[in-house]
């Protein structure tokens, strides 16, 4: 068993063990936050992992991305405000279990359904991983241009509300990343005589900017007129605050389908935590016997988007490892870190790295036993003491860390301005209805994309025909275009 | 006549700003003259793949544009014009741009110590001292942090009688 490889691999790390503790912490603290995502963390820390070994960075910021999606729990059952998107399904009952003096049972299902789903999604990747990987190494660049077209169509089409503004985000990141100097050739483009911009643009900057500064400036008014309220509701009844064993079991087939459910969105690029909580809680109320009993605060209403949200964490992976394409936000920074400390993403890093693979699977599970005991116990009063810091004294803060990681990643000030002007840029895509995740997940592809289009071109004969002689580059396309067609369909 | 009112209709704003940039970027790369002129043309050269992804950055903004008159479902911005959000916004950003001219001038520990109050002021924290004292205790934990643990360089500043500050 590899996973027993990953585990000895960790724990003769001492440094990789405290940065996955680490990681729990401070994924849990920033996703209780409200506004403030666990991709915007990362954003922030990224910076500091380059001076770590590649097994500590990419556990630290793994762990963040797991335990930031159950931190929003804590405030979405707490303030009935989610701490991130995956939460949203959280307070259709979490909230009024709150009202009702029950927060201790909500945050404490809420936990056991989060661990139980990503574990169920963490054991997804481990057994399904490989396998996938093993039939893609076979892959030239005329079916992985395939597989990149078919991520741009599906992504483009269902992250946002609309297909064209979905496809149109996946282009600019696409035509972002031409900026700098060609693959092949090496000659500049669009780098309008700038020296800064020879390089293209560097992620740590760009997400920086995407993810932390345009909140910022979208939370700005909810800050500065106190719509964000973090006043905790407390529970007096002792027996509120206890979950029986009972009541785990009642949400047990729950639990199991939910993450199901959570797995399967988990390895679809575009979709994540967001639409799985929904999904699950809706197809949980569907089957309920008591179906009006949903949304006055219920433990089955917590538990089925709990562990939905949670099972997508580990499927994310698959894509990103077995074909180099990042399912989320989360696995598109995870690239960038993975080529920082120089490891190619695909099915050849269960060649090259298969050590460091496992070892980050490993920091998975451990991150999730971490997270949970710490979240069982003490997530109650994680959400008290963010109940007493106000919005508008940790924004600030966020802001200037913002501004310091943003310059670090290249010790620039260039980078800064970078980071600022995609913060204004972030701003009005997201007012206007784009997609930024769509956007640096095509930004962190495309430039494989161009190479494997050009190379598949340099390598054939007959032109564009390759594409047409290559069975899996044609099964590929089909799949993209029925997406987008499934798509236009379903919303007319 | 044209009716300005259609801008307020988000889909047409961003399809019409689209419109023109990714016309420039296309004009611009047409326009480039590369070195190696084997590659330079055709589907193998460096024009390639940002002439293709222009065009349909075109052709998608003239669909949005034109789906806007017919789709009811668009998104308006029919929001109150509150003149004092914006103004407080347009100072977030001055203040960020500022922070960002300042580290160029007088270097990193300086520029933060001034910009932490105005940052909290600007999110509304108006207690001065307050302020003052939160910005001497998280700038000395934002230099022993990022310049002495983590390492990272503190920029020069150009300004040389600052660089007393830049230890």
């Amino acid at each position: 068993m590899e996973i027993i490889n990953g585990f000895y691999y960790l724990f003769s790390n001492s440094s990789a063990l405290i940065f996955v503790f680490a990681g729990a912490v401070v994924g849990m603290v920033v996703g209780a936050i409200p506004g403030l995502s666990a991709a915007a963390a990362i954003a922030m820390i990224v910076p500091a992992t380059f001076y770590l070994d590649p097994l500590s960075a990419l556990g630290f910021l793994y762990v963040i991305g797991k335990s930031g999606r159950y931190g929003g729990s804590i405030s979405a059952i707490l303030f009935n405000t989610p701490g991130t998107a995956a939460a949203a399904a959280t307070m259709q009952d979490g909230y009024p279990m709150t009202q009702k003096g029950q927060s201790g049972k909500a945050l404490k299902i809420a936990t056991v359904a989060s661990v139980f789903g990503d574990f169920f999604g963490e054991l997804v990747l481990i057994f399904g991983v490989a396998i996938i990987a093993s039939w893609t190494l076979s892959f030239g660049p005329p079916e992985y241009f395939a597989v990149y077209f078919a991520a741009f169509v599906i992504i483009g089409s269902v992250i946002g509300k609309s297909i064209t503004k979905g496809i149109l985000s996946t282009l600019l990141g696409a035509l972002l990343s031409l900026i700098g100097m060609d693959p092949i050739t090496g000659e500049s483009r669009y780098t309008f005589n700038n020296y800064e911009l020879e390089n293209g643009l560097n992620l740590v900057p760009l997400l920086i900017g995407l993810f932390v500064f345009s909140e910022i400036l979208f939370q700005f008014n909810q800050v500065i007129t106190d719509k964000i309220k973090t006043v905790a509701v407390k529970s007096n009844l002792k027996t509120d605050n206890s979950l029986s064993f009972s009541e785990i079991k009642k949400c047990f087939m729950i639990m199991l389908r939910s993450s199901a459910i959570g797995a399967f969105i988990g390895i679809m690029p575009g979709l994540g935590s967001a639409v799985a909580c929904f999904v699950a809680y809706g197809e949980e109320k569907r089957r309920a016997k008591n179906k009006e009993e949903w949304g006055t605060g219920i433990i089955e209403g917590v538990a089925a988007p709990e562990s939905a949200n949670n099972a997508v964490s580990g499927p994310t992976m698959i894509p990103l490892l077995t074909l180099g394409i990042p399912g989320s936000t989360i696995a598109a920074i995870l690239i960038g870190v993975f080529l920082i400390h120089g490891i190619q993403v695909g099915p050849t890093i269960f060649e090259t790295s298969k050590e460091l693979v496992y070892g980050l699977f490993a920091c998975g599970l451990l991150g999730i036993v971490i997270y949970g005991v710490i979240g069982y116990f003490f997530g109650p009063l994680l959400g008290r003491t963010i109940a007493l810091l106000s919005p508008n004294m940790i924004y600030p803060f966020v802001l200037i860390t913002g501004f310091i990681a943003a310059y670090s990643a290249r010790q620039s000030l260039f980078d800064v301005g970078v980071a600022i002007l995609f913060g204004i840029i972030g701003y009005f895509l997201r007012l206007t209805g784009y997609s930024l995740p769509a956007l640096l997940i095509a930004f962190v592809l495309a430039k494989n994309a161009e190479e494997a289009f050009r190379q598949s071109l340099l390598l054939s004969e007959a032109g564009i025909g390759i594409f047409l002689n290559r069975p899996i580059a044609i099964s590929f396309f089909i799949i993209g275009f029925f997406v987008l067609f499934f798509k236009i369909k379903s919303k007319n | 006549m044209i009716n300005f009112k259609i801008l307020k209709n988000y889909d047409v704003s961003s399809g019409i700003t689209l419109l023109i940039i990714s016309l420039f970027l296309l004009f611009e790369i047409r326009l480039a003259e590369f070195s190696d002129i084997s590659t330079g043309e055709g589907a193998i050269g460096p024009k390639s793949a940002p002439t293709y992804l222009n065009i349909t950055i075109i052709l998608l903004s003239i669909l949005l544009i034109f789906n806007s008159f017919f789709n009811k479902n668009i998104i308006n911005n029919n929001s109150k014009f509150n003149s004092s959000l914006v103004f407080k916004k347009a100072q977030l950003i001055a203040a960020v741009f500022l922070y960002l001219f300042l580290t160029d001038l007088v270097g990193y520990l300086l520029s933060t110590f001034i910009i932490i109050p105005l940052l909290l002021f600007i999110f509304q924290n108006k207690n001065f001292k307050k302020n003052l004292f939160i910005s001497f205790v998280g700038t000395l934990i934002y230099y022993i942090f990022f310049i002495k643990i983590l390492g990272l360089h503190n920029p020069d500043p150009q300004i040389e009688f600052f660089e007393v500050l830049s230890f």
